[in-house]
């Protein structure tokens, strides 16, 4: 009996899943994004944000929201993170090409900018001899773009302060600099997001890194 | 209350199953292993899921009609197959060879430089390896295949003595790559920069077609397109100073580059005593100078130019008598141009052009002298043979073309023709060489070589084949054989024109395996010397021998945070019957084990990179062979083990210019444990007194400040200490 009352509740929430309206599912993916840490999670976010891709392919959000999805996957399983970051690469262009095409604001742009550069960074991080010569630039050259498109971004405050804290001092790394950018980004991080489906994923990596900057 | 419950769970399933239905199913791999993680969606929606851990997924969908499940797995192939509600199904997935490396066709070589994906160094652990002095010959020695040579120049591959190792620049043959020899005493490599080249590939035997004339290995080196931009770099040290400039130009099309370096051991001596003596330098003076520029959409041409002065006077005692001693006096002035010019003529076509030319000068003078370095003359054996003057000017040239046709599926066609003009002789080649991806997990190399020579008039075909066969997504199993085939040496050829050209066959089967900043590599070898030149009578091409051993690479830059190490591991076994050698002996430069490792951490704190290196090779066989050819004593010497130091310090001297400046100081010492070397012994003329081969000093030190302006080479640093 207890089994099937166990069964029931486990099948009750992705018999409900199937039943929301997108715009709602990806409210409640988007919420989960900013709790999940295993790989697993991500990866079945990065599936549903796929899905809801497909299922609305006029929209950046969701594709983006996949980008993110693998783009962490990509700093979790160093194993194969080319191929979740080559993933996550198509799927960022593809939001910037619908950004541009429905004139996205500069914020917006800057949000798919931000996830580009951090993709360019898994690449790095998962083999630095092999690949940081060739994508530790774009991942600055995207980097740039952001703050540009969107001074104020916090998450891309966050991966400029990320990059600051984790290069050694003698190559431009600066724990000081650092410090500041994780607490610009938390203050950015603290206005509360434009909806419940705008970017928001970060707050909580950022809470960490600022107290190992401490 | 059980019923009430039951109840209410039908009534629930019921009110779902009234607009909904359940899709169930299982996603496996080929072999039916679960896939954890794959998305399963019905198209057209939004419903779906991903597997569990048993590759188990279950979904509601409000789908009506003909329903059609697409799943996906990063790495494989996506699938859609057709579903109904409450069926279970299951999908296979199989991999995707578009998402796989390709296969790389890689037996008897190793790739370093910074372009290769393979690479097994970078031009930064090549100057970092210490005790090498910045040399890339020097660094290769600490991979498999290569002696622990101590008491000369040159790499000495499996077998094969220093001079069938070959070195080649964009293609074209670098003919003399070393100053003129020293007795005893290993000499500098004249273009020695590893930054001057993006790709190193060590071929340890097994070679493509496209290179030829190195009987056992080729060190192929290829130059660096443009500087990313302009910069400028001052050292000094007790024993060497260099200066140079490379502009960039500020379209940035074109660049050019001007170094010079002096380095002499001269005042070093003073302050450490060498044996030998060194009585004039070892002095090198080395000017370089490099254009590169973009010609057109897609061409690269580029000039590099090296003109080095060397001399040297050195004193020991002689070993048939302790009231002489041997005076040795060089003076070698050496120019050596390289143009090469690479275009894409077609979409699918590549064409690379080039030219060397080598102009060298070399004057020896032995002498017998007293105690005071006097010069005496006693007219007999075996003191008349250690004077006398010599003096030799060779020119060389070469010109090259080669042609690719990259066919779909990464496979390409190359062919291509060169010339080699040398003392009295032409040596024309012609290869082809074609790289085959028979499947996904298969590539081929096949290559065919044809080299005629005016001079011993005589035409000989060297095959070339190869093969990568992939074992899983990070090991590949290689083997490779070839024909290789060495002209004599000038002196030889001088008296005895129509020696035919040596000759070796190599068989190499290669495990490969790589991931995750490690990787593992164990070859084995079989190499046969058909024909070797033996001097013991007139000099003739009928020598002999063989070489077989197994060799173990282990590179690891993940298990022990901040720490890079590498460990070569040669068995070598080896016989030959060639030069004065009375019948098949194993040669005195070959070792049967040999053992390198190299270590390197970078402490950020204290901005210092800490070097170790240590290399052990099992004692070298060596030979007291008679004037008159007679085997008279042999022996084996004792162990060579040597752990050498260096530290490199980073700093800014002037952090506020406008150019800050990089600045290395660089700290070394070789043999650090002051172990007593002996590379193999020298007899007197009548076998009664040996002298053993050693070091100039038990350790060698070495200290400098280098200055970067522009180009920041400490970032190489950082890429690998991230």
């Amino acid at each position: 009996m207890k089994k099937i009352i166990v069964f029931l509740m486990m099948a009750l929430p992705i018999a409900a899943s199937a039943q929301e309206p997108a715009a709602q599912q990806l409210a409640t993916a988007v919420s989960r994004l900013n709790t999940a840490h295993a790989t697993a999670e991500y990866q079945q976010l990065a599936n549903q944000f796929q899905r809801l891709a497909a299922a609305q392919p006029d929209q950046w959000l969701p594709v983006y929201y996949a980008a993110v999805a693998n783009m962490r996957i990509a700093f979790l399983n160093k194993e194969k993170a080319m191929l979740f970051s080559a993933q996550a690469e198509e799927q960022i262009k593809q939001a910037i090409s619908l950004l541009k095409k429905s004139g996205g604001s500069p914020k917006d742009e800057a949000e798919a900018y931000t996830v580009y550069s951090f993709i360019e960074r898994a690449r790095v991080e998962a083999d630095p001899m092999v690949n940081g010569r060739q994508y530790g630039p774009l991942a600055g050259q995207y980097l740039a773009q952001a703050r540009k498109l969107d001074p104020q971004n916090p998450r891309a405050l966050y991966l400029d302060g990320l990059i600051k804290f984790q290069t050694p001092a003698m190559w431009g790394g600066d724990k000081e600099k650092a410090k500041e950018l994780f607490t610009a980004a938390l203050q950015q991080f603290a206005t509360p997001p434009a909806s419940a489906v705008a970017p928001q994923w970060g707050q909580s990596d950022c809470k960490s890194m600022l107290e190992q900057a401490k | 209350m059980k019923t009430l419950c039951i109840f209410f769970l039908l009534a629930v399933t019921a009110s779902y199953n009234a607009f909904s239905q359940q899709i169930i199913g299982r996603v496996t791999d080929k072999s039916g292993r679960p896939l954890e993680g794959a998305g399963v969606a019905i198209i057209g929606t939004a419903d779906g899921a991903t597997s569990d851990s048993t590759g188990a997924f279950r979904f509601q969908t409000s789908a009506a009609g003909p329903l059609m499940l697409q799943v996906s797995y990063l790495g494989y192939k996506t699938r859609e197959v057709p579903v109904q509600a409450g069926v279970p199904v299951t999908v296979k997935l199989v991999t995707d060879p578009a998402t796989l490396a390709p296969v790389v066709v890689s037996a008897g070589s190793f790739t370093a430089g910074d372009k290769s994906k393979g690479a097994v160094m970078t031009a930064m652990d090549v100057v970092s390896v210490a005790g090498n002095g910045g040399d890339v010959a020097n660094a290769v020695r600490t991979l498999p295949g290569a002696q622990q040579i101590g008491e000369r120049e040159g790499l000495f591959v499996r077998g094969g003595t220093g001079l069938e190792t070959r070195q080649f620049i964009d293609g074209t043959l670098v003919p003399q790559p070393y100053f003129a020899a020293l007795p005893g005493l290993p000499q500098f490599n004249r273009i020695s920069s590893p930054f001057l080249f993006d790709g190193i590939v060590f071929s340890s035997g097994g070679y493509s077609a496209l290179y030829g004339q190195g009987l056992s290995g080729a060190l192929v080196l290829e130059t660096q397109d443009l500087p990313d931009k302009s910069s400028a770099v001052v050292g000094i040290s007790p024993m060497v100073a260099v200066a140079g400039v490379q502009r960039l130009a500020r379209n940035k099309r074109s660049s050019f580059s001007l170094n010079t370096r002096y380095m002499t051991w001269e005042y070093y001596a003073r302050l450490v005593p060498q044996n030998p003596e060194y009585a004039k330098g070892p002095a090198y003076a080395i000017t370089e100078a490099n254009l590169r520029a973009k010609t057109g959409k897609t061409g690269m041409l580029k000039v590099y130019a090296n003109f080095g002065y060397h001399h040297a006077g050195l004193y020991k005692n002689d070993v048939d008598s302790t009231a002489l001693r041997n005076g040795f006096m060089s003076e070698d002035r050496n120019l050596y141009v390289n143009i090469s010019h690479r275009s894409m003529p077609g979409k699918n076509w590549r064409l690379d052009l080039a030219a060397a030319f080598n102009h060298n000068t070399t004057d020896i003078r032995r002498t017998v002298t007293d105690a005071f370095k006097n010069p005496v003359h006693i007219p007999q054996a075996p003191y008349l043979y250690k004077e006398g003057d010599s003096s030799a000017t060779e020119t060389f040239a070469q010109a090259r073309a080669v042609i690719s046709r990259y066919f779909p599926g990464s496979q390409v066609l190359r062919a291509g023709g060169e010339v080699q003009l040398g003392w009295r002789d032409e040596l024309y080649a012609a290869f082809a060489e074609m790289e085959w991806k028979l499947a996904t997990s298969l590539a081929l190399r096949t290559g065919l070589r044809f080299e005629h020579s005016r001079l011993l008039r005589d035409a000989v075909l060297a095959p070339r084949i190869s093969l990568a066969y992939r074992l899983g997504s990070n090991s590949q199993l290689n083997a490779a054989y070839g024909v290789f085939y060495q002209k004599a040496e000038m002196p030889y050829l001088f008296t005895n024109p129509d020696l035919p050209q040596a000759k070796a066959t190599h068989y190499i089967l290669n495990y490969l395996r790589h991931g995750n900043n490690r990787l593992f590599r164990a070859e084995l070898f079989y190499k046969q010397y058909n024909r070797l030149l033996t001097t013991t009578g007139q000099p003739a091409m009928n020598g002999r021998g063989q070489a077989h051993g197994l060799e173990f690479f282990w590179r690891d830059k993940k298990s022990i945070p901040l720490l890079d190490y590498w460990v070569s591991y040669s068995y070598l076994h080896t016989k030959r019957e060639h030069l004065h050698y009375p019948g098949l002996l194993a040669p005195s430069y070959a070792a049967p084990h040999t053992l390198s490792i190299v270590a390197k951490r970078f402490f950020e704190p204290i901005r210092t990179s800490v070097n170790l290196s240590y290399a052990y090779a099992a004692g070298r066989p060596y030979y007291d062979i008679s004037a008159t050819g007679q085997l008279r004593d042999k022996g084996t010497t004792k162990a060579y083990s040597v752990l050498n130091l260096s530290l490199a310090h980073m700093l800014s001297l002037f952090p506020h210019w406008k150019e800050k400046d990089f600045t290395v100081i660089a700290l070394g010492v070789n043999n650090i444990l002051g172990t007593k070397q002996v590379f193999g012994y020298e007899y007197s003329y009548n076998g009664a007194n040996k002298a053993p081969l050693t070091l100039p000093a038990t350790r060698n030190f070495f200290i400098g400040i280098f200055m970067s302006l522009g180009i920041d080479r400490t970032a190489d640093y950082l890429n690998e200490n991230l």
